[in-house]
């Protein structure tokens, strides 16, 4: 029918959706059998029907349900995450270059942690410390960088991406003025702001998983809007779009679940490029099918990295970050190369 | 018959800081007609536009869209109601034509995700009237200025408002699409509706428009109907010296200009 035409507009675009779906099952089940105990996909499915074992019991059982379901959850809630918020944010800045971390986020959460870590924060408030800090600082870094872009209920997306640059950039030398004063918790520092995946548990999914979902959904009902974007905000006023009641709300979803994930995390960096890029390249740039398709790509590629980070230099685990722009930039390059001998 | 009022603008200033782009203007246009806005660059015609579109927020006075206030509705009740067209759109993404004629639809769109069968079916009607229904499935970003020109034309006409307003909207065109948007136009205005356009070339308006406001300076400086366009209105507006003649198969009359005129 005429309805479902538009849905996924290309061949290619939903065969790669049905990939996605496909992959995304392949790469749960590698991110939970691998690792430096391999675990055989029977004990992953019979793990799965015993429930939650933390104690006593077979040993697999034990680092599956504390260790890799966490792990591999938490992966795909920020990968999702990330996929979701960087459409929305490229939607409404109509720019390539913007991400979830335009706003300062990245540098937020990560001065929150680090002063964290400088200053102990860990005796004073336990586990949660560095998670509720980076979070604070997070959505200091936002509501500055929003309340300098805003006039008269007016939010000018030009000063807004450029006041986040400049943001981000005075609390990234914050950062570096406070490693050269606290040299002995230096390893610490690099090892939160280079970010990954092992802090994951279960009580971090279940504080990210809220955020990220009804994020998520704000997000999506504002589709129509953010394709109307595509035309100017000027446009999309005259469209019928309430231009600035849609910029606040994608400017504080996409920023707040991002900060939710980075929180414990730290950030990883790449994925909110580049993944909506490769989808919009794919199933054409209607935010309405364009935001599912990235968190589920999002979602993947941070399984499959997070996997790489654990397991390609055993025992040592890197930055998943690292594979995420190691691995993700040049074939995005690879894209780019492509997209333009095509012509478009 | 009691002719409706569909724009009234009552006594609108509007400026940026100290400078003053629209000066005390008044309007009535009767709701089903066809009128043309025409004046020299800089005279504050598109800001006019864009203050009657509810978009820029006038410093005094008021503006009434089928007799409401314009700038305290609510943005899907004003867009239901009246719309803008500017003489260049241009996407960030490869939309479809299709779906950008859709977007005319958000106006309407309760479901917040999905598409009803009658949004489908006004962008059909407004694809074909605005004979862009070939290119359908064709990116925006591909097209001509003057295929983009209609697509928004079909984008406005899917919104179905009461009031149309237009910056220019045969800027791009060849004479033929030219005339094709002017008829268009003038079919929409006999199926009720009121059109407001700034025009560049002032025969298009003597042919088509009832009306033809000229603004000079943020100002009305005269309005006519086009029966009444003379040689002093065109120097008095453009400081031009022009002949007018009459189209000798019909009643319509054409300004050929000859000289600057010197004061």
């Amino acid at each position: 029918m005429k309805g479902n035409r538009s849905w996924f507009r290309t061949r290619p675009g939903s065969l790669f959706v049905v990939f996605s779906g496909g992959l995304f099952i392949i790469s749960v089940l590698l991110g939970l059998s691998l690792g430096s105990v391999p675990i055989p996909l029977k004990d992953i499915i019979e793990a799965l029907l015993a429930g939650p074992v933390t104690h006593d019991g077979n040993t697999g059982h034990i680092i599956l349900w504390s260790l890799r379901f966490p792990r591999v959850i938490m992966a795909f809630i920020e990968g999702a995450t990330l996929g979701v918020a960087g459409s929305a944010m490229q939607g409404l800045f109509r720019n390539p270059m913007a991400d979830p971390y335009v706003l300062g986020v990245s540098s937020g959460a990560s001065l929150g942690a680090v002063l964290g870590i400088v200053f102990g924060a860990g005796r004073a408030l336990g586990l949660w410390a560095l998670p509720v800090l980076a979070f604070a600082g997070a959505f200091a870094s936002t509501g500055i960088v929003y309340a300098l872009s805003t006039k008269n209920g007016r939010t000018d997306t030009w000063t807004l991406l450029l006041s986040g640059i400049a943001v981000s950039s005075l609390v990234s030398s914050l950062i570096a003025f406070l490693m050269v004063f606290f040299r002995q918790r230096v390893e610490e520092i690099v090892f939160w702001t280079m970010g990954g995946l092992s802090r994951a548990s279960w009580k971090a999914v279940a504080s990210a998983l809220p955020y990220a979902v009804i994020g998520a959904v704000v997000l999506w009902f504002q589709s129509k809007a953010l394709n109307a974007f595509s035309f100017g905000e000027e446009a999309a006023f005259h469209m019928g779009v309430s231009v600035e009641a849609v910029k606040r709300r994608i400017l504080w979803a996409s920023s707040l679940t991002t900060a939710s994930c980075v929180a414990f995390t730290g950030p990883i960096g790449f994925v909110g490029l580049i993944v909506p890029h490769v989808v919009r390249l794919l199933i054409g740039p209607d935010h309405r099918r364009l935001m599912p398709v990235s968190a589920l790509v999002g979602g993947n590629a941070l399984v499959l990295a997070d996997l790489l980070a654990r397991t390609i230099v055993p025992p040592l685990e890197i930055p998943v970050g690292v594979i995420t722009s190691l691995f993700g930039a040049p074939f995005f390059l690879y894209l780019l190369v492509k997209v333009r001998k095509r012509g478009m | 018959m009691e002719v409706r009022v569909g724009i009234a603008v009552n006594n609108v200033s509007f400026g940026y800081g100290e400078a003053s782009i629209l000066d005390g203007i008044n309007l009535k246009i009767s709701e089903g007609t066809f009128s043309v806005l025409l004046g020299p660059n800089g005279a504050g015609k598109s800001t006019l536009l864009k203050v009657i579109s509810g978009y820029l927020k006038p410093r005094s006075g008021e503006v009434l869209v089928c007799n409401q206030l314009v700038h305290s509705m609510k943005d899907k009740d004003r867009s239901r109601l009246i719309t803008y067209v500017a003489p260049e759109y241009r996407s960030s993404f490869e939309f479809t034509v299709e779906e950008a004629v859709l977007m005319g639809r958000i106006a309407y769109s309760d479901p917040v995700i999905a598409r009803s069968p009658r949004d489908l079916e006004a962008a059909e009607r407004a694809m074909l009237a605005t004979k862009i229904i070939h290119l359908r499935d064709r990116p925006v970003t591909s097209l001509s200025s003057g295929e983009q020109q209609r697509v928004q034309i079909a984008r406005a006409i899917c919104q179905d408002p009461a009031v149309l307003l237009l910056d220019e909207p045969t800027a791009h065109l060849d004479m033929n699409f030219e005339l094709e948007i002017l008829e268009i136009l003038t079919q929409l205005v006999e199926e009720g509706r009121t059109a407001f356009a700034i025009l560049h070339d002032v025969n298009l308006a003597l042919r088509y428009a009832s009306t033809l406001y000229f603004m000079k300076q943020g100002k009305f400086v005269e309005s006519i109907h086009p029966g009444e366009i003379s040689p002093g209105i065109i120097e008095k507006v453009y400081g031009v010296n022009a002949r007018i003649i009459e189209d000798p198969a019909g009643d319509v009359r054409c300004v050929v200009p000859y000289s600057v005129a010197r004061s």
